[in-house]
């Protein structure tokens, strides 16, 4: 059996169990405590009502091509292609990021059996490029990215992320706002219940 | 005894002279010398295949390049007219020391060629699909607006290697962001929802995130996020019974107003004044800096510490000033 530390009550147990005064988390009450103090009587934004029927188009905030190779030379003119592309589709590039290319090295015998003295050097090398997008919507996203995609060279891997946006769903409304009398009348009758 | 009746629908088994029909085959196990075919035959001249002119060749300046290399094939160098070099030479001895040319030139072959993306390929096929894409609405130019219409930013990725698989399970992972002003909370619920959120709360960009990866598809990720998001909402408008029990060390700020400070204080005016009700009212701009010091010395901590404990130090002396 474990004690019933602060520190152990905060693991062992499920959320809900955990008294107020072990979730507020002594132990660590610097971080939690600038953190809680930090977001204190921040007003929240009315929502507006937002309809996005079924079938509606997708929006991305962003969208990142990253493409990986082991040739730089076959990465560039990949990069004019899509240039090109966007260019022909109007929808520009914020920004063509060249992070700097990762090696991977070994150094291993030279021989199938003894002759220790002679090694050799292998290295694998690969070369990255990232187009970054702004504000597409889910068809043209879908048109340059299959056209994109279909034209990719042999041996090129390529990641693409997507940033959707997104209203909250109808339901996440506060309970205040809700009837309020039926509410309390269920609370009266939990703590009847609990008492 | 075998025998054979020859029959005009027979083949000719024999390799031997040809013997009428009817007659007794003698079976022949081994061929006897210069039963074969005949004195040695020399070997023939290879005929090669009658090989026509490169097509480059024949090609004018103006044509339709598009039309020649329509999709991406391996580099055809009898079809492609440019003088196309490949190649190491290391020594005058190699090829003369000139340069390897494309005629038979392997290194050619295997690399990717880009041949059929050219910019008037590019603009052909561009032009066949404009039509499918849609204009971003103009409503969401800013990050404001986006924020304000659309709050949830929803990430996800997609991998396309050339691998024996298309899967890759990195692609499961979803991740929610979204700012929290965007969310009506009253001052309890605001604080319980940090609370529950812990490390996926970030203060300095009022940012919640959420990373789903539980499960193996991507779809049932954003729906577990989804559910995360709604439960974690409702929590912390809820009131659980032992709440309570908040002591204040719990206090996420120093409340003055349920402060035992607060409560010891009014008690020593309360016993030095004759009439208890209207203390409040008499000393209020006293128990206002007051108030504002102890709040800020015990809020601050060790920024400004000397300076607050010096007005803290000031104030409670003008208070009990007044009493001495």
């Amino acid at each position: 059996m474990l004690a019933r530390t602060v520190f152990n009550q905060i693991f062992l147990f499920k959320p809900s169990q955990i008294p107020v005064s072990a979730l507020s988390l002594n132990y660590r009450s610097i971080t939690t405590a600038a953190r809680l103090k930090k977001q204190l009587k921040i007003p929240s934004t009315p929502r507006p009502h937002i309809e996005r029927p079924a079938g509606s188009d997708e929006l991305y905030k962003r969208l990142c091509v990253e493409v990986r190779g082991h040739d730089p030379a076959v990465l560039e003119s990949y990069e004019r292609f899509v240039r090109l592309v966007s260019t022909e589709l109007d929808i520009q590039p914020v920004n063509i990021e060249n992070p700097p290319f990762f090696t991977e090295r070994w150094t291993l015998l030279r021989s199938k059996f003894a002759k220790k003295k002679y090694w050799r050097e292998y290295e694998i090398r690969t070369y990255y490029k990232k187009f970054h997008f702004k504000h597409l919507t889910g068809s043209t996203a879908d048109t340059f990215l299959e056209y994109v995609q279909r034209n990719l060279p042999e041996g090129i891997m390529m990641i693409v992320e997507r940033i959707r946006l997104e209203p909250f769903r109808d339901n996440l409304v506060s309970p205040s706002s809700s009837s309020s009398s039926t509410t309390t009348s269920d609370n009266n009758s939990e703590q009847q219940e609990n008492s | 005894m075998l025998s054979f009746v020859r029959t005009f629908r027979q083949a000719q088994r024999s390799t031997g002279p040809k013997s009428q029909i009817g007659e007794f085959r003698v079976l022949q196990l081994t061929q006897s010398k210069g039963s074969g075919s005949g004195p040695m035959k020399k070997r023939g001249k290879l005929k090669f295949k009658e090989v026509p002119p490169p097509r480059y060749l024949r090609m004018s300046t103006d044509q339709d390049w598009t039309n020649v290399w329509p999709t991406a094939t391996t580099f055809k160098q009898s079809v492609v007219p440019l003088p196309i070099t490949q190649g190491y030479v290391s020594s005058d001895n190699e090829n003369k020391g000139l340069p390897v040319e494309k005629y038979a030139n392997a290194e050619l072959m295997k690399i990717p060629n880009f041949l059929h993306l050219t910019p008037n390929h590019i603009k052909k096929h561009c032009a066949a699909i404009k039509k499918y894409c849609t204009p971003w609405p103009e409503e969401l130019n800013s990050d404001e607006a986006c924020e304000y219409y659309l709050p949830i930013e929803i990430t996800t990725y997609d991998y396309l290697n050339s691998t024996p698989s298309i899967r890759d399970s990195r692609a499961r992972v979803v991740k929610f962001q979204f700012k929290l002003t965007q969310l009506e909370f009253d001052e309890h619920a605001r604080d319980k929802f940090v609370r529950l959120a812990g490390q996926k709360y970030n203060a300095d960009k009022d940012e919640l995130t959420l990373i789903a990866d539980k499960c193996p598809y991507r779809k049932q990720n954003y729906d577990y996020a989804q559910y995360l998001l709604t439960a974690l909402y409702f929590e912390s408008w809820k009131t659980e019974n032992w709440e309570k029990d908040r002591t204040k060390n719990d206090w996420q700020t120093y409340y003055w107003d349920k402060s035992p400070s607060r409560t010891r204080l009014l008690d020593i005016l309360k016993a030095s004044e004759k009439d208890p009700k209207s203390v409040l009212d008499d000393n209020k701009k006293l128990i206002e800096r007051y108030r504002a010091s102890i709040s800020r010395v015990q809020d601050e901590g060790v920024e400004n510490e000397l300076k607050n404990l010096t007005d803290y130090k000031n104030d409670v002396l003008m208070l009990y000033n007044l009493k001495l």
